[in-house]
């Protein structure tokens, strides 16, 4: 057989044999159709439908937080004394707490405030921590030395005594709040940046940009920073929920918003106290406080997945 | 003979490991290198090439000695002004791009951080002419690293160096993460730009036959210092140093017959540490030929034949 097949070939006459077309350009092609990098993130994303799921509560959330209490005919200060702990009606979708204030509003205002420390504690983070990681981490020796035992200190003292002095010693309110959260708050993102930094700092695409004269901001901005995006975005996935977290177990013993502002951890102190009676001012807060702590580590998650370039398949 | 571009004279480089322990990765190196011509340095792993050429470019600050570059001193840390002169292209393609950077904003860097180009459209332009001149096209511009193979990314890298049209290039180890076709393709690229563009390489290697390829001069490192300096020719055909001998009698012959009539220098003994050498010839513990004096003085770099430099003081 196989002889037969050999002496086949040979018969075969030269001319019918054409070269492969071997033009250069055409085997340099890529195949994949360009995308935007946003754009491709969101396709990634969107094959994930835990965090899109995450993602849409997280919406509907933070948009009845915004809206509802405007929409309400109830404001969440407005006391009604003929109305004190009614269960959840059409009038009172929530019910109404012992100063017959309607629940509704007051969760949705109360997600309001809470979301809006969360997210103004996160940024003050990053600010502070990015900034400090990179210092630290690129002036490196002396620099870095006193710069991590001036975390070490801040680490070493328990950062809930810090927050509570600090709003000890300020007025009560949102922006005391925030401020005392970021005391502290900054630390985790600035060494884990700084981490980031140190292992990037000797890689070879960091050495080319130098020898190419690039700066050190510049190289900051455009090779470091976008390179610990994903870190940053993790950080900041969980520093949110975190600092909705403090502040409502603050505000539940007692040291955070004062009545008749009102947070998530106001509503939850304020239900744990009537919870035999009328368990649905415990539940509804609560509810949203999981919502809200769950879908922001999902969606941290997702992103991170969707927004590294490398993980692409 | 071309004028000098480059001259390294008694170039050193030491870290220090743990306590008072010092590593001399590149010990007193002298050298020089003529405008136009590519000198390929080889040496086993951890011999100190990539640490010279890194001194060479002033990205460590060298311990002792100097560099001096078309007349200047080189110092170390100062890639602003350094940066249109010499380039350097790494050896790994996928650390050696930014993976959040489109092709175009790696290659436009150099050209933005001296602000080359004269406009937007210019600058677009310079993109793709830098495309062009490794084979690439206009179409991979707004791509990102991950999307390329090796050996694209490799000549993206080499795009990236041409980008401030500088005379002297670095190229440590650029081939050998590649694989053996794309080598070729990427060290006659290497050769065509250097034709076109006048420019002088220091290749570093460790593949013998590939460095025979491309080198007008070959330089041999052992343990941080230059063992055998000489053309590419006379190193081949008169290899003097015991080092190079056994490193020449390893290259393999594509002939089976004359393969398996050859003698083979196989070394014996194992490297010495770098860290706290003894005085003496830094290969006497493998050399074949060693005599008394090898293990009392360090022989010196000398001359043998014009052109032709050894540091034996066997020959």
């Amino acid at each position: 057989m196989v002889i037969t097949q050999n002496s086949d070939q040979r018969n075969i006459p030269l001319e019918l044999f054409a070269p492969e077309s071997a033009d250069s350009l055409e085997m340099e092609r890529i195949s994949r159709v360009h995308q935007s990098a946003i754009y491709d993130g969101w396709i990634r994303l969107r094959k994930n439908k835990g965090a899109l799921v995450c993602l849409a509560v997280l919406i509907i959330l933070t948009l009845f937080a915004i809206i509802a209490p405007i929409v309400s005919p109830y404001a969440y200060y407005q006391t009604d004394y003929m109305a004190k702990l009614n269960s959840p009606s059409s009038a009172h979708l929530f019910g109404t707490d012992i100063f017959g204030r309607d629940q509704w509003t007051r969760v949705w205002y109360g997600t309001r405030i809470s979301l809006l420390i969360g997210l103004c504690a996160a940024a003050i983070n990053i600010f502070i921590g990015v900034i400090y990681g990179a210092v630290s981490a690129l002036l490196g020796g002396k620099v870095d030395a006193v710069m991590q035992r001036i975390i070490e200190v801040l680490v070493g003292i328990p950062s809930l005594i810090l927050v509570i002095l600090f709003m000890m010693a300020l007025p009560p309110g949102i922006w005391t709040i925030i401020l005392a959260l970021s005391i502290t708050g900054w630390v985790q993102m600035a060494r884990l940046v700084r981490a980031q930094i140190l292992r990037m700092k000797n890689m070879e695409f960091v050495l080319a940009a130098r020898l190419l004269g690039t700066g050190t901001w510049t190289m900051i901005r455009r090779h470091l920073i976008p390179n610990t995006v994903g870190v940053i975005i993790i950080q900041v996935m969980f520093a949110i929920p975190s600092a909705i977290f403090t502040e409502a177990f603050l505000s539940f013993i007692g040291i955070g918003l004062s009545e008749p502002q009102a947070s998530l951890g106001v509503l939850i102190n304020n239900g744990y106290s009537v919870l035999r009676g009328s368990p649905y001012m415990l539940i509804y807060p609560a509810v949203t406080i999981v919502l809200i702590m769950v879908c922001f580590s999902i969606v941290g998650d997702g992103l991170r997945d969707a927004f590294d370039p490398r993980m692409k398949g | 003979m071309a004028e000098t571009l480059l001259e390294v004279s008694g170039l050193s480089r030491y870290f220090t490991v743990g306590k008072r322990k010092t590593l001399k990765a590149v010990d007193e190196v002298s050298m020089t290198m003529r405008r136009g011509e590519t000198l390929g340095l080889v040496g086993e792993s951890g011999c100190g090439k990539s640490t010279l050429g890194r001194t060479i470019i002033g990205l460590y600050e060298p311990t002792a000695g100097t560099v001096r570059f078309d007349g200047a001193t080189v110092t170390a840390g100062r890639h602003r002004e350094l940066a249109l002169r010499m380039q350097m292209i790494f050896q790994d393609p996928y650390t050696s791009l930014n993976p959040r950077m489109k092709v175009s904003d790696i290659l436009a860097e150099g050209i933005d951080n001296h602000r080359l180009a004269r406009s937007t459209a210019d600058r677009s332009q310079r993109i793709v002419d830098l495309l062009e001149s490794v084979g690439l096209s206009q179409e991979h511009a707004n791509r990102y690293p991950h999307e390329f193979s090796g050996g694209q990314r490799q000549r993206i890298c080499i795009a990236r160096a041409l980008s401030v049209r500088p005379d002297f290039i670095i190229a440590d180890e650029p081939i050998s993460s590649l694989d053996v076709s794309i080598q070729a393709q990427v060290v006659n690229l290497l050769q065509d730009l250097q034709r076109e563009m006048g420019l002088t390489y220091l290749f570093i290697a460790h593949d013998m036959s590939m460095v025979r390829c491309i080198s007008d001069r070959i330089g041999v490192m052992y343990l941080g210092s230059l063992a055998e300096l000489a053309s590419s020719e006379d190193l081949f055909a008169k290899p003097l140093h015991p080092y190079t001998r056994a490193l020449l009698s390893a290259i393999p012959i594509p002939d089976p017959k004359e393969e398996r009539g050859r003698r083979r220098i196989m070394l014996k003994g194992a490297v010495r540490s770098p860290i706290d050498m003894p005085p003496g010839c830094k290969f006497a513990s493998r050399c074949e030929c060693r005599k008394d004096i090898c293990l009392a003085d360090a022989p010196r770099l000398r001359e043998v034949e014009p052109g032709h430099f050894c540091a034996c003081h066997d020959v």
